[in-house]
């Protein structure tokens, strides 16, 4: 008796490889994934204009942006209380003069990707996304919060930002892939970003 | 070859673990185990791992269909790994694959500690290429 006829094993190759095309046909990945959300937000505020630089800040290329704010920027719409925005030119690389369209985070595909960091306390899924960085809450006066997160890999910096209490912060995780506990070894999916007090982006 | 395959009788076109062939029966399930899970994962689903696809073809509807074929792959390489007759060819693809995730790595990030995880994996995939199987186990290189 041949312990391991060779038609077998064929077989079994075949049926493997039969298997997983047919999981591919029954299970249709859906709608196109967005793999980096800091470029495609980035290109959200160019095409929109953004509201003034409403490209996030991401951690991996904005080299530890540490916002130039007052206690937290504000779109520059008639509605906005705050002060003048933060990064006029980080979308685009240059002045913006046309009036911005604002872009409410809830209402780009990244909402179910957006994770509340700027709670006192954050949810599982919220620390999950953080994996890799270190959170610091610190309140900076009455009404804002600073909010640094530094990552456990010594090769990306930090990234810094001001929030006020009508505001938020979201850290937008894509791909958990890429998160091994306490570790984050993949950057271009992920893009803190702040909204306003009505979920708009401010940067 | 009767009386050979009662003493060590296969299982499931393994043969049976002992003290005589662990050092090339343990490998093979270890990297058959590891692409089993990550393609089966991949398969399920593949939103998970976009962010290790590459920049050139990211973005694009065929995307996840990239993961899951990716995924396929890894699912056909160690069902290869553990049959005997494709167990040397397995481990090629084997080798092949990690060469890619490590290319794609360094690419990407530099030397990090999932690359240093990665090349270990990959040394041990191209180990079982080269690998003296006994001759009761028939495999692609001579099977």
């Amino acid at each position: 008796m041949s312990p391991n006829p060779p038609g077998r094993d064929t077989t079994i190759l075949g049926l493997v490889i039969v298997v997983g095309l047919a999981v591919m046909a029954l299970a249709p990945p859906g709608p196109v994934a967005p793999t980096s959300a800091a470029r495609v937000v980035r290109a959200n505020a160019r095409d929109g204009s953004g509201s003034a630089g409403a490209a996030p800040s991401t951690v991996a290329d904005s080299g530890g942006t540490h916002t130039p704010d007052t206690g937290g920027a504000a779109t520059p719409t008639a509605s906005s209380t705050g002060t003048a925005t933060a990064t006029e030119t980080a979308g685009g690389g240059g002045t913006t003069t046309s009036r911005p369209k604002r872009i409410k985070l809830m209402d780009t595909r990244y909402a179910k990707y957006s994770y509340l960091i700027s709670n006192e306390t954050l949810t599982n899924d919220a620390e999950r996304a953080l994996d890799g960085f270190r959170r610091n809450r610190t309140r900076v006066n009455a009404s804002t919060v600073r909010i640094t997160l530094v990552p456990e890999e010594p090769q990306y910096k930090r990234y810094s930002v001001l929030v006020r209490d009508d505001q938020k912060l979201y850290f937008i995780e894509t791909s958990f892939g890429d998160d091994a506990p306490h570790r984050e070894t993949q950057l271009d999916d992920d893009a803190p970003v702040k909204v306003d007090s009505d979920g708009y982006l401010v940067q | 070859m009767a009386t050979s395959s009662s003493s060590r009788p296969s299982v499931g076109g393994l043969p049976r673990l002992s003290s005589a062939n662990a050092g090339y029966v343990l490998p093979r399930v270890a990297i058959a185990v590891v692409f089993l899970g990550f393609g089966i994962w991949e398969l399920l689903d593949p939103q998970y791992w976009t962010v290790y696809v590459p920049g050139l073809v990211a973005g694009h509807s065929w995307t996840l269909r990239l993961v899951q074929v990716h995924g396929l792959a890894l699912a056909t390489t160690a069902t290869a790994v553990l049959l005997p007759r494709y167990a040397r060819w397995g481990a090629l693809a084997a080798t092949l694959l990690l060469a890619e995730i490590c290319l794609d790595i360094v690419l990407a990030n530099g030397f990090t500690s999932v690359l240093l995880r990665d090349a270990g994996l990959l040394v041990l995939a191209a180990a079982l290429v080269w690998l003296p199987y006994p001759a009761e186990e028939p495999h692609g290189s001579d099977g």
